[in-house]
Order: structure tokens, then sequence, then C-alpha cells
């Protein structure tokens, strides 16, 4: 279970970006964030592995404060919260298999992580999650030969590789076309239904979320304006959260079968 | 284009629509700036134009080449001689040199070509291979520890790995206050310290190359993609495991591509070191300079450049495969 109380985020230029934001995600939910960009999504996911530390207000993970935590009890918090990227944020240059392994780096000692000394369990356990994403066989290739959609399935068995509890999104499907961005949800689905991994997606179209969420949380200038379930949730509740008509590109399309 | 092409043609644009006005201020700006920029250096124009300049110049090229300079005398035969009386006051306190040189009235100059010029030049070539190979290790080995020390450093200078500014600030200090001492003078003092040879200058070249390298890959790292270093602060990393997996593959190119770079910025400069006495073939090109062996000087700057065009060809190479 995941609890955010009053969590507010106010950034150096004075953006507020989160005000007082009181969340519970429970275990094993697909999550899904939807508002317009600006609206505060990405700042309030980043503050579960405090990427973005939040100005006030408190994170409960597991009986703990995550916002209290010194250095080294969060980079353990972090080996448990897996996260993926609208830009995948690879290495390029390094192979899928090294890219794969850096997800495990929190879980390796510093020394034998610079040497390149990964157990033979982490090996086998990148090569599996990479199955499991079914790009198996990109393993030894370098990391930009991909196609758009095999580096986001890189880097959720990266993030699947870590072993988390909990999985952040934050627009995986942005940068990718419609049939691929279907394949990624997929994905992290499935892997949300195998593992019970609690997963938070941020995403801004609409019929998406309705497709893939458990639940829907809808956010609009720092603020939820919308948490409900979403068989519930109605083009007219994406208007009151987007607080204008919906539009063609609020919506991906294209499934595919 | 044709007119066709745009139904409604608009009207020609005015002279401060067109960005006229503005580089007419601009050539303006450039003129005023050099004018201030040339005031007070003692540049006179009027000294290229004179052809004392270009024969100058030209008598050194040519003695450089297969050529020996000879004077002819008009009172040759009193060149090792007294000089006379009434041209006497004027030479008091001077050196024989300077009497010989007052006293042997230039009448022509010719150039003599040597015609064994070539054997006599493989034969000097022969003669220096020792001390331009201790140049080239020279380089190599200032060049290794240079960059060797410059990656933490690097790292300590790069913005985005910085966690406290204050760091950053003084390592940024350090390496702008080493990169301002002229190498010439580090070697020099090097040499003052270390004895004459080899020494102060590979210190002499670490040293500079180790600001070199360290500030331009300080700026490599400054311009890395920031999501893979988000990425693995996401998944726990602490900053060394950042910065060996997040950094340096990002980097690695550019690393490799200085330090070849800077090995070729480093056979050039301790041509120069050894006018300062620390080794390589810098001291042997000051001694042909001082003992006016032009022939044997343009030998060793042939030398050189055949030294540095190879070495530029290798850095090529390998940066191609490399990127």
């Amino acid at each position: 279970m995941l609890e955010f109380r009053q969590i507010s985020k106010t950034f150096p230029d004075g953006t507020k970006a989160l005000k007082d934001v009181n969340l519970t995600i429970n275990k094993g939910e697909f999550v899904v964030i939807v508002g317009l960009s600006g609206a505060g999504k990405s700042t309030l996911i980043r503050c579960v592995n405090r990427l973005v530390e939040p100005t006030s207000g408190t994170i409960w993970a597991n009986g703990r404060d995550v916002t209290k935590m010194g250095d080294a009890d969060l980079r353990r918090w972090r080996t448990q919260v897996g996260m993926i990227f609208q830009n995948y944020n690879l290495v390029k240059r390094s192979s899928v298999l090294r890219n794969v392994l850096a997800g495990r780096l929190g879980h390796t000692g510093t020394l034998r992580s610079l040497l390149g000394l990964f157990s033979a369990e982490d090996v086998a356990l990148a090569k599996r999650s990479l199955e499991r994403v079914g790009i198996s066989e990109k393993t030894y290739n370098r990391a930009d030969q991909l196609s758009g959609g095999q580096q986001q399935r890189v880097s959720i068995a990266r993030a699947l590789c870590q072993g988390p509890s909990i999985m952040l999104a934050d627009e995986p499907v942005a940068s990718l076309d419609p049939p691929t961005s279907h394949a990624v949800m997929r994905d992290l689905k499935r892997i949300n239904r195998e593992d019970g991994i609690t997963t938070l997606v941020n995403l801004h179209f609409i019929d998406m979320a309705q497709e893939y969420a458990d639940r829907i949380i809808g956010m609009r200038a720092g603020e939820i304006v919308y948490d409900g379930p979403a068989d519930k949730v109605t083009e007219q509740t994406f208007e009151e959260i987007y607080g204008r008509k919906i539009r063609p590109d609020d919506l991906r399309g294209g499934v595919e079968e | 284009m044709t007119d066709s092409s745009k139904p409604k043609s608009p009207k020609k644009p005015s002279f401060k629509e067109s960005g006229g006005l503005k580089s007419m201020l601009g050539l303006l700006a450039l003129i005023l700036v050099y004018t201030l920029a040339s005031a007070h250096l003692g540049i006179e124009p009027a000294k290229f134009a004179s052809g004392e300049t270009w024969v100058q110049m030209s008598d050194l090229l040519i003695r450089m080449g297969p050529y020996e300079r000879i004077n002819t005398c008009k009172n040759a035969n009193i060149v090792w001689g007294e000089p006379d009386a009434e041209t006497e006051a004027p030479w008091s306190g001077r050196t024989d040199m300077d009497k010989v040189r007052a006293v042997c009235e230039q009448d022509k100059t010719f150039y003599w070509y040597r015609s064994d010029y070539l054997k006599e030049q493989l034969a000097y070539t022969k003669d220096v291979w020792g001390p331009l190979m201790q140049t080239l290790r020279m380089a190599i080995i200032g060049a290794f520890f240079g960059a060797l020390f410059a990656v933490p450093f690097s790292l300590l200078a790069a913005r985005n790995l910085v966690r406290y500014q204050w760091v950053y600030y003084v390592v940024r200090i350090v390496l702008n206050l080493i990169r301002t001492i002229p190498d010439l003078v580090l070697a020099a003092v090097l040499s003052g310290a270390l004895g004459l040879g080899a020494l102060p200058g590979v210190v002499a070249l670490a040293i500079f190359s180790f600001a070199l390298i360290a500030k331009l890959l300080s700026e490599s790292i400054e311009s890395i993609d920031p999501g893979p270093l988000e990425a693995m602060r996401a998944c726990g990393a602490n900053w060394l495991q950042m910065v060996a997996y997040g950094v340096v593959p990002q980097v690695l190119p550019q690393f490799l591509a200085y330090w070849i770079y800077v090995l070729e910025v480093d056979v050039r400069a301790s041509t120069v070191l050894g006018f300062v006495g620390a080794g390589g073939i810098g001291m042997t090109l000051m001694a042909d300079l001082n003992l006016t062996r032009f022939r044997n000087v343009g030998s060793i700057v042939m030398i050189i450049l055949v030294l540095v065009v190879i070495m530029e060809y290798i850095s090529t190479k390998v940066r191609e495969r490399l990127v």
C-alpha cells in the first residue's frame, strides 16, 4: 500500500506542481493518472521514488515514511520501485543486456558493479526479464539499434530486473505509434497481473486509460479532480478533468487485432 | 521559385525589414572593435610593405633549405684585421664579431646550393632520431598520466554530476589556474627544480594534458543525455555506479578522441619545451638555432611535420572507428 498525505511540491521558480495531494494506492492496483501536460502527473509519480523531493507532506509505504529516508535507505527503497520513462532513458551505446543489468545496480556492491561482475543469477534474471517482454533475441545488440517500441521494452525489462513491488511509468507510450503503444501497455498490464506489481502509469490518452486501468485518477493544476474505477469513467468525466472538450489527439486509437 | 507559385506576392521588404539595417550596424560594430583592438599595439602596416621584412623572412626560409648564404666583401682583406682609427670609436666595448661584421662592408649576398644537402641531412636525421623518439615517448607518457588524472577531476568539474555546487566551483577554479600557467613557464620552472632532461618535460606535459583533457571532458560530460542517469538513480544506483554505467559509455569515444588529440598537441608542445631544457628534440632544435645552422633547423621542422601528419592520420582513423 502506498499512501500520499498532503503532498505538496513547489518548484524553485514558484510553480506549484502539487497542492496537498492525498491519495491511497492499494497493492496490486493498475492505476492510470490522466491529465493535461503540466497538471502535475510526472511530479506526483516522481515523488514516489523521490526523483522529485516533495516540499511538504509524507508518503507512507510498508509502514515507513519515504520522505524521511536517508541516502542508503532511499537507495534501498528505490530498488523496490521500477520506473520507465517516455524517452526510454537507455544508455544508447551500451548493449541491451548491460542496460537491463543496470537494474540490478542497487542490489550489487559498488566494486563488483564497477568491474562488471554481476552474479550468474543476476544475468539469468536479466535474460528472463528480456524474454518476458519478448525481445530476448536482441540481448547482445546495442540499444541504439532497436526501434522505439523495442527500446521501451528493454526499459521495462530493466525495471523488472530490479524485482520491484511498485512500477512507475511516466508517459511510457507518448513517443510510440499506436500499435506499439498498445503492445507496451499490454506488457505492463500482464506484468501487473502476473507479479502483482502495483503499477502507476501517467497517460494523456483517454481511450488507453479506459482500456487498461483498474482505477483512473484525474489531475488538473496540481490537484486530484477525479478518482474512481475505470469502468465508471465516461467521456463526460474526462471533459471535467481536462476542463475542455475532448479532441481527437486525446485518443491514441489504433487497437490492433 | 517563380512568382506564379506565390499568388499573393508580398511587397518588397524595406531595408529595415530585410535586416539590412542590422547587418550595417553589425559591420560598423566590427570595424569599431577592430580599430579599438589594434590601437597601441604598434602594428605598422608600412613595416610589411617595406621590402626589408620580406627579404629577411625569405632569407631565413632559403637557408632552411639546401642553400648556404655567402656574403662577399668589398674589403675582404681587412676582415680579420684591426679596424681603422677613424672607425674605431663606435665599436669600443663590443666583441670581435661585431668588428668583423662592421668591417666587412657587405657588397653582395648570394646563395650557394649545397649539392651534398640530401646526404648531409639524411645523416643528420640519424643524429636526431634519438631526441625525436625521446620527444615522442615524452608526449605518450605525459598524455597518459594527464588523461589518468583528468578523469576524476572532470567528473568533479561537471555541473550535472556534482551534488554540492562549491565542489564544482573549486575544481573549476583550480583547473583554470593550471591552464593559465603557460606550458613553457611550467617546463622552465620544473627543469630548474628537477634538472635538465626528459623528466621535467614529461611532468610539464602531464600537467598541461591534464588541464586540457579535464576541461574538454568535463564539458562533454555536461552535455550527455541526462535520461540514463535519472533511470539509474531510480534503480537505486549510487554515484559511482551512475558514473560507470551512465556516464562512461556516453563519453568514452570523446574521451579517447581527446586523448589522441592531446597526444598530438603534446608532440608539438614538447618540441618547444626543449628550449627551456626539458629534453627531446627541442633541445637539438635550440642548439641549431643558436648556432645558426639553419639547414638543420629546416630538417628538424620537416621531421616534426612528418611525425605530426602521421599522428593526425592515426588519430583521424581511430576517431572514425570510435564514434
